[in-house]
């Protein structure tokens, strides 16, 4: 199976996304870029709180 | 709920309001832990102003997110904020180029938007239990959560970013000497950047000894008191001659010193005690030629409480003669909050700047007026006062 934790091509904002932490092994999908973005906020704010400062 | 509301010149009141609510999906609206006064409230409380009677006042605000509209990305309910107290959109021409203080989008036909200022866009101020913000994921600023460095984050609101910005204004840099007038926080903030940043010499002009004593204290500046003689001339002689760059930190309420011989010193104004000029002049005698000038301190363009007609319509009787003769540079404006306060905010996390000993009052939101009548009356010892509701 294909994964595209480190980004791959979609077609829309709105098709399922496949994104890793750069800092740990966590991964997330999502139906699409606006759910992604507000999980790896809360990823980070729970896990890495000094990255989630920066982004 | 309760906030510091302007009734006319020299009168704030503690009053219930309707809270603010999220009014775009942009928006979050935060409960206030801090809120300070800064001197840019005294220009609306002395009626220095076209502010009316009405206004929320607060700049300067931090606290922990309540409510999240639905478009924003990055915050969520409970997460710990300082915002600048520039308003501003993140995308007109002036903020993508990183000058969020003159935001074209926030305050439609003028340049930049703040809360609780008169003239500044139509968002009320933090002095206040909850406090709107628009363009959420762009205007606040995240903290580490819990309280630690309460004092010193919510000075990254203004008056931190605004004292490095005088000394980025003036292009300083490490080993270079500067003049700082003024040692109101801002000009305060001004001598601990140029400390900060490595400067070799720090003057800090002042009449409040209280003030000049947390310069040299803090600051390792040089202090110049201008009730005892021509501050140029007290420069010139401990530095040896001209320094490097000059920051005025105080703006257009300037005191014109007693001792200057405007006999030869010709100011075209005669005011009786404000001579709104008096500190740019000074900074061009005091700079040596080819230096530069930041000029945080807040001028207008009216002033309906001016020493006269030309200052009331905010003409300055500038020494330019002398200015271009120097070959001197001269920075302006108001300090584009966003383009410091997350550096600024990393250099308190991991304690490489404190600037809380500026502030010497944390008090109750309900003790605002006193506080405000204080701070005006520049009594010693009230140097920044911080309101916690
Ligand atoms: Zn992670
Ligand atoms: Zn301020
Ligand atoms: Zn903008």
């Amino acid at each position: 199976m294909v994964t595209y934790r480190r980004g791959g091509h979609v077609q829309g904002g709105d098709e399922a996304v496949e994104r890793g932490c750069d800092l740990c092994e966590w991964h997330c999908v999502a139906d699409g870029y606006p759910e992604l973005v507000s999980r790896y906020q809360s990823h980070l704010r729970a896990e890495h709180p000094k990255a989630w400062l920066r982004v | 709920m309760k906030a510091v509301v302007y009734q006319g010149p020299y009168d704030v009141a503690v009053e219930d309001v309707d809270e603010p609510e999220i009014e775009h999906p942009n928006d979050v609206v935060v409960d206030i832990t801090t809120s300070c006064i800064c001197g840019s409230d005294l220009h609306m409380y002395e009626g220095r102003t076209a502010a009316e009677e009405g206004i929320i006042f607060g700049h300067e605000n931090m606290g922990v997110v309540s409510e999240v509209g639905e478009a924003v990305s990055t915050l969520e309910e409970g997460d710990r904020v300082v915002m600048p107290f520039n308003v501003s959109c993140g995308f007109c021409q002036n903020c993508e180029e990183g000058y969020t203080g003159f935001c074209t989008n926030v305050n439609p036909g003028f340049a930049g938007g703040a809360y609780g200022y008169v003239a500044m866009g139509p968002y009320p101020g933090g002095q206040a239990e909850k406090l709107r913000v628009p363009y959420a994921d762009h205007n606040a600023l995240k903290l580490p959560e819990g309280r630690e460095h309460e004092d010193a984050f919510a000075l990254l609101a203004d008056i931190f970013p605004t004292g490095w910005h005088g000394t980025e204004l003036a292009n300083l840099e490490s080993g270079e000497s500067v003049a700082i007038f003024g040692a109101g926080p801002v000009g305060l903030m001004a001598a601990y950047s140029a400390k900060l940043k490595g400067a070799a010499e720090i003057y800090v002009v002042d009449q409040v000894p209280s003030r000049l004593e947390l310069a040299e204290e803090h600051c390792d500046a040089h202090p110049i008191d201008f009730s005892e003689g021509d501050p140029v001339d007290q420069i010139i002689e401990e530095h040896g001659g001209m320094v490097d760059k000059g920051v005025d930190a105080v703006g257009y309420q300037a005191t014109d010193p007693d001792d200057v011989d405007t006999e030869t010193e010709d100011y075209s104004y005669q005011p009786a005690k404000e001579n709104p000029a008096v500190v740019i002049n000074n900074l061009i005698r005091v700079v040596r030629p080819t230096g530069e000038l930041g000029i945080p301190g807040l001028y207008v363009p009216e002033d309906p409480g001016a020493p006269d007609d030309m200052a009331a319509q905010g003409r300055l009787g500038i020494d330019f003669g002398k200015f271009f003769e120097k070959g001197l540079k001269c920075g302006t404006g108001q300090c584009n909050v966003k383009e410091y306060n997350r550096y600024l905010r990393d250099m308190i996390i991991e304690g490489r700047a404190d600037p809380t000993w500026v502030v010497s009052h944390r008090v109750d939101l309900e003790e605002a007026p006193e506080m405000y009548e204080a701070f005006d009356a520049r009594e010693e010892g009230v140097t920044k006062v911080l309101l916690e509701p």
